[in-house]
C-alpha cells in the first residue's frame, strides 16, 4: 500500500510540471499586451520600455518561464499588478471562503446523490427511479447561473428564508454562516450531484445483479443490508473515481457562483483579476486551482487503498 | 414419517416483454430429513428456479411464484412475511451457488462474511462468532483457519472459495441445503474433493440436500433419489440406481445416450452418440401436449391434446409419459 | 497411422506471459507452456486434456500464432510456422482454423451469418460474389443450418446453433487442421452430442485433423485417437487413446481418471483424492510440478523435472516413479 502511495506521489511531479507549462503558455498567449493594460495606449516608448523591464517582459520567454517557475517552487506566485501585494498572500486570504463553499457543495451533493442513485437503482423502472433521473438530468443540464437565479427567486425573494448574497465566517456566527452558505453550495453542487446520482445508479444496478448479492440474500440478510452493506460498498470505487474526475466542475462553477452570490473567494478574485488584466494574479490563481485539483485526485487515488482490498494488499498472494 | 420439505404443484412464472415464461410449471416432490435428492436437467429446465423459489429469492420483477405450496418442517413458506423468510434463509435452509469466484463479496474478508451469517441468526458476540467461523473453516477442511479469516476472497483459489461458501451455508446448522451446480465451475479433481466433502458433512450433520446439476455423473454418485426436469416440469423421479440403469422417460434415455462414458464400447470409431434432435420449447409458448413431443423418438398420437400428468407407478417410481400409463 | 510426415510438428515450444509490472517494477513471469513437443497426423485427432493452469488453451493459440510462442518451433507440413512473415502467415491461416468455447462471444454481433462466413472467402480466394454465396450456403447446409439463416444475426440463434456457425466458419476454407478449444464445453449435453457428431462427420469427409482441447475426459475419449495430459504447462503423459484410458501411467492421469463422476456403476473406480490445490503457474514447485500432490513422490522428484519418455509401445510419460 505504501508503495502504491509513493508511486502516485512520484507521478505527481511530471504532472505538476506540465501543468505549470500549460498555465504559463495560456496566459502568455492571450492577445493583448499587459503593458497596454497598465499604461493605456498613449504611453511613450520610454515609459513602456521601463514597465516592460520592470515586469521582466523584455527577457526571453523561456527565461520568463523559468523565473516564474522558480518562484512557484519557493511559494512566490508573483505580485499583483493592481494591489502590489504578493499573489500568494491574496490567495491565502481568499482561500478559506472558497474551501468552505467547495467543501459544503461536495458534501451535500455526494451525500444526496449517492442516496438518490441507490434508491433509483433499487426501484429501477418505477416513478421513484424516473424522478431521480429527471432531477439528475436537470442538475446537469441547467446552467449554474440559471439555477442560481431561480433559487434566489424562490428562497430569498419569494419565501424569504435564505439570504441571497454575502458571506459570514463560520467562526463568527455559525448559524448565519450556514444560512449564507446554503444557496451557493446547492447551486455549485447541482451539476456534480446529477452526475454522481446517475453514476451511482448505473453502478448499483450492475452490482445488484452480481452473484455475491444473491449469496447475501440467501444468507437471510434484509434487502437494506444487502443494498447498503454489500452492493453500495462495491459501487463506491467507481463512484469515488467519478467524483474525483468531476471535482473540476466544482472548481469551474466556483467562479460563476462566487460572482453571483458575492462570495469573497478565489473565483471572484480570478474574475476581478481578468477584468483588470492583472496577469500575475490570474496566473497564480489558475495554477493554484490546478494544483489543488491534482492534489484532490491524489487523495481519491489513496482512498482506493481503503476501498479496494486488492490494491491495498497488492494482488493475489 | 413426515417429510422435511414438501413442494406441491409449484408454479413460478417470469413476466417479460415477450410473454410469460413458465419457468417452473407444476413441480411436486419431497425431501426427507437427512436425505440427498438431486434434480438434473439442462438449461431452461427450471431446476435453478425451483431451488430459488423455495428460498423465495426470485427477482421480482420479473419473476413471481404464482401457484402451489412449499412446506418446510411444517411451515408453509409461501405464507411467511419477508422478515420471517429472512429468518429461514441461511439459518434453516441455506443455499450454495455455482460460481465460487463471484459468490463472495470482494471487499470484505472471509471472516467478516462468515461472521455476518452467524450473527444474523445467532445471538453471539463478535469474538464468539469469529470462533465459530474458524470452527466452520476447519470443518470444511481448510488449513490454518484462524489466519484464513483475515483473507479476502481474491486471495483464494476456486476450490477454497467454494469451501468457504459451504462453511457459510452450514454455519447455522440448517436442516436443508440447496446446492445449485456447486461443482460445475470447478476442476474435475477439485470437484471430487468438494463432492466428497459435501457427502461427508451431510452424513455427519444430518443435513438434507437438494443437489441441482446438469452433470448426470455427479448426480449418480452423490444423491439417493433423482428428479429429471424438462421445460419446467418434473418428467421422471426414481431412486438413483433405478433411474440410471433403467430410465423410463424418453428424455432421460436420450440424455443418457448423449453422454460418452469412460468405459463405453462406443467411441467415434464405433458409432455416433445418440442425439436428441431439435431444441427445448419456448417457455412462453408451451404446447398443449407433452412438452417433449417434438423431439421424442417414441412419440405417438396419444401424446397430443393434453399435457400428461406425473404419475406414480406401482414400484414407487414417477414418470410423466403416456407410454408408462398403467 | 499414416507413414507420411506429420501434418503438425511442435518442438520444445514455450510460452511465457509477463504479468503485472509497471514503472520501475519488473513483471512476473507466467510460464504457461513448458517445453511442449508432439506431432499430429493428417485426419487424426489429438486430445489435449488438463485442468486450470495446464496451459492447454495456450498451446492451441500458439500453434496458430494467436499468441506468439516465446521459443520453440511449430512445423506445418515442414514449413516453420513460427518463422513466417505476416503475409505468409496470412496464407497459412486458411489451412489452420480454430473453434472457440464461447458460442456467445465468438461471432461478431453486428454481422449477418452470411457475411461472417463470406469474409474468409473474400480474403483468401478469388471467387466471385455469386460463387462465394453458393459456398456459404453449401457450408451452412453441411452443418445442419438452413439457407434462410444466412441473413440473420448471431443473437437470433441458440448456443448450439451458434457453435454450428462457428464450425461452418472454420470449415469453409477447407482447412487441414482445426483447433477446437473447449468447443463443446459450454453446451448442454443433448446439444453437445449433436455438435460432436457433426465434428466427427466433418473430419471423416474432409480428412481433417483436430487438436481437441478439453477438460472433459469422457468427451475426449469419444473424440480422439491420441491424447496428451497436461499439468501446469507441461505434458505429463502422451499416448494412444486406449493405452491412456486403460493403462494410465502418470499418477496425475490416474487420479484424474478416477475423479470423473460416472453414471455407470461399473465405471466407478476407487477415487484417488489429490492433496491440496493446483499450484499457481506463477509459482510452480521445483522439480516435478506434480510433486506436492503426489503420493508416490521420490527424492528425485523435488530436484529434477522428469523428461517425457517412452515407457513402452509409444506410450510417453514424464515421471521418475514410472
Amino acid at each position: 500500500m505504501l508503495g502504491y502511495i509513493i508511486n502516485r506521489i512520484i507521478y505527481l511531479i511530471p504532472t505538476l510540471f506540465i501543468m505549470s507549462l500549460v498555465v504559463f503558455s495560456f496566459i502568455a498567449l492571450i492577445p493583448g499586451d499587459p503593458v497596454d493594460a497598465i499604461l493605456g495606449l498613449n504611453a511613450s516608448e520610454e515609459a513602456r520600455a521601463a514597465v516592460r523591464a520592470e515586469l521582466g517582459l523584455d527577457r526571453n520567454i523561456l527565461v520568463q518561464y523559468l523565473s516564474w517557475a522558480g518562484g512557484i517552487v519557493t511559494g512566490d506566485f508573483g505580485t499583483s499588478l493592481t494591489s502590489g501585494e504578493p499573489v500568494m498572500k491574496l490567495i491565502l486570504e481568499k482561500l478559506p471562503a472558497t474551501l468552505l463553499l467547495a467543501f459544503a457543495s461536495i458534501l451535500i451533493s455526494v451525500f444526496i446523490a449517492v442516496l438518490a442513485g441507490t434508491i433509483a437503482a433499487v426501484n429501477k423502472g418505477n416513478w421513484l427511479d424516473i424522478g431521480v433521473l429527471v432531477a439528475a438530468l436537470a442538475g446537469i443540464s441547467i446552467p449554474v447561473f440559471w439555477i442560481a437565479i431561480l433559487s434566489v427567486l424562490l428562497f430569498s425573494v419569494h419565501l424569504q428564508i435564505l439570504p441571497s448574497i454575502g458571506y459570514v465566517s463560520l467562526l463568527e456566527d455559525p448559524i448565519l454562516a450556514l444560512r449564507h452558505l446554503a444557496l451557493p453550495s446547492i447551486c455549485m453542487g447541482a451539476a456534480l450531484a446529477g452526475g454522481i446520482a446517475r453514476m451511482t445508479r448505473s453502478e448499483m444496478i450492475e452490482q445488484l445483479s452480481k452473484d455475491y448479492v444473491i449469496t447475501a440474500r440467501a444468507k437471510g440478510l434484509s434487502p437494506n443490508e444487502v443494498t447498503y452493506r454489500h452492493a453500495l460498498r462495491n459501487s463506491l470505487i467507481t463512484v469515488v473515481t467519478f467524483t474525483g474526475l468531476e471535482l473540476g466542475t466544482i472548481l469551474s462553477g466556483a467562479i460563476i457562483v462566487e460572482t453571483i452570490f458575492a462570495w469573497p473567494g478565489l473565483g471572484r478574485m480570478a474574475i476581478d483579476a481578468i477584468f483588470t488584466r492583472d496577469y500575475p494574479t490570474v496566473q497564480g490563481v489558475v495554477l493554484f486551482m490546478a494544483f489543488f485539483f491534482v492534489f484532490v485526485n491524489l487523495l481519491v487515488d489513496i482512498s482506493y487503498t481503503f476501498l479496494n482490498p486488492q490494491i491495498r494488499l497488492g494482488g493475489k498472494k | 414419517m413426515k417429510p422435511l420439505l414438501e413442494v406441491r404443484n409449484l408454479q413460478t412464472h417470469f413476466f417479460t416483454h415477450s410473454g410469460v415464461a413458465k419457468a417452473v410449471d407444476d413441480v411436486t416432490f419431497e425431501i426427507g430429513e437427512g436425505e440427498m435428492v438431486g434434480i438434473v436437467g439442462e438449461s431452461g429446465s427450471g431446476k435453478s428456479v425451483t431451488a430459488r423459489s423455495i428460498l423465495r429469492i426470485i427477482p421480482n420483477p420479473p419473476g413471481k411464484i404464482v401457484g402451489g405450496s412449499i412446506t418446510f418442517d411444517g411451515t408453509a413458506l409461501l405464507d411467511l412475511s419477508e422478515k420471517e423468510m429472512q429468518e429461514v434463509r441461511g439459518n434453516k435452509i441455506s443455499m450454495i451457488f455455482q460460481e465460487p469466484m463471484t459468490a463472495l463479496n470482494p471487499v470484505y474478508t472471509v471472516g467478516y462474511q462468515l461472521r455476518e451469517a452467524i450473527q444474523k441468526h445467532q445471538d453471539k458476540s463478535k469474538a464468539e462468532a469469529l470462533e465459530l467461523a474458524a470452527e466452520m473453516l476447519r470443518l470444511v477442511g481448510i488449513a490454518s483457519p484462524e489466519q484464513r479469516l483475515n483473507d479476502y476472497p481474491f486471495q483464494m483459489s476456486g476450490g477454497l472459495r467454494q469451501r468457504v461458501v459451504i462453511a457459510m451455508a452450514l454455519a447455522c446448522r440448517p436442516k436443508l441445503i440447496l446446492a445449485d451446480e456447486p461443482t460445475t465451475a470447478l476442476d474435475v479433481t477439485i470437484q471430487a474433493q468438494i463432492l466428497k466433502l459435501i457427502r461427508e458433512l451431510s452424513d455427519e450433520l444430518g443435513t438434507a440436500m437438494l443437489l441441482i446439476t446438469h452433470d448426470l455423473g455427479v448426480s449418480a454418485e452423490t444423491v439417493d433419489r433423482v428428479l429429471v426436469m424438462y421445460a419446467g416440469q418434473v418428467v421422471e423421479e426414481a431412486k438413483t440406481d433405478d433411474l440410471f440403469e433403467n430410465p423410463l422417460h424418453p428424455y432421460t434415455e436420450g440424455l443418457l445416450g448423449s453422454i460418452p462414458a469412460l468405459s463405453d464400447e462406443v467411441t467415434k470409431d464405433t458409432g455416433k452418440l445418440t442425439e436428441i434432435t431439435g431444441v427445448v420449447p419456448d417457455l412462453t409458448a408451451l404446447p398443449n401436449s407433452c412438452y417433449f413431443y417434438e423431439r421424442c423418438p417414441k412419440r405417438h398420437d396419444g401424446c397430443v391434446g393434453a399435457v400428461p400428468a406425473l404419475k406414480t407407478l406401482k414400484n414407487g417410481r414417477k414418470v410423466r409419459c403416456t407410454l408408462h400409463d398403467e | 497411422m499414416t507413414n507420411e510426415s506429420p501434418l503438425l510438428r511442435v518442438e520444445n515450444m514455450n510460452k511465457v506471459f509477463p504479468i503485472g509490472g509497471g514503472f520501475m517494477k519488473k513483471p512476473l513471469e507466467l510460464h504457461a507452456s513448458r517445453n511442449i513437443s508432439f506431432t499430429l497426423n493428417k485426419g487424426e485427432t489429438l486430445g489435449l486434456v488438463g485442468e486450470s493452469g495446464s496451459g492447454k488453451s495456450t498451446i492451441g493459440r500458439c500453434i496458430l500464432r494467436l499468441h506468439e510462442p516465446t521459443n520453440g518451433k511449430v512445423y506445418y507440413e515442414d514449413t516453420d510456422v513460427t518463422a513466417l512473415a505476416p503475409r505468409d502467415m496470412k496464407a497459412m491461416r486458411s489451412k489452420m482454423q480454430i473453434i472457440f468455447q464461447d458460442p456467445y462471444g465468438s461471432l461478431t454481433p453486428r454481422m449477418k451469418i452470411g457475411q461472417i462466413l463470406d469474409e474468409p472467402l473474400r480474403i483468401h480466394t478469388n471467387l466471385s460474389k455469386a460463387e462465394r454465396r453458393e459456398k456459404v450456403l453449401e457450408t451452412l447446409g453441411h452443418v445442419g443450418m438452413r439457407t434462410m439463416h444466412a441473413d440473420r444475426f448471431p443473437h437470433e440463434f441458440s448456443g448450439g446453433q451458434r457453435q454450428r456457425i462457428a464450425i461452418a466458419r472454420a470449415l469453409i476454407m477447407q482447412p487441414n487442421l482445426i483447433v477446437a478449444d473447449e468447443a463443446v464445453s459450454a453446451l448442454d449435453v443433448s446439444i453437445q452430442a449433436q455438435i460432436i457428431n457433426l465434428m466427427v462427420e466433418a473430419q471423416r469427409e474432409q480428412d481433417l485433423a483436430y487438436l481437441f482441447i478439453s477438460h472433459d475426459l469422457s468427451v475426449v475419449r469419444y473424440m480422439v485417437d491420441r491424447v496428451a495430459v497436461l499439468y501446469l504447462g507441461s505434458i505429463v503423459e502422451l499416448a494412444d487413446r486406449d493405452s491412456l484410458y486403460n493403462n494410465p501411467a502418470h499418477p496425475y492421469t490416474q487420479a484424474l481418471l478416477t475423479a470423473v463422476p460416472s453414471v455407470k456403476k461399473a465405471d466407478r473406480q476407487k477415487k484417488v483424492y489429490l492433496l491440496g490445490e493446483i499450484p499457481s503457474p506463477l509459482n510452480p514447485p521445483a522439480g516435478c510440478p506434480f510433486r506436492p500432490r503426489c503420493e508416490r513422490a521420490l527424492a528425485a522428484c523435488s530436484v529434477e523435472m522428469p523428461e517425457l519418455r517412452d515407457i513402452g509401445g509409444g506410450h510417453m510419460a514424464a515421471c521418475h516413479a514410472v
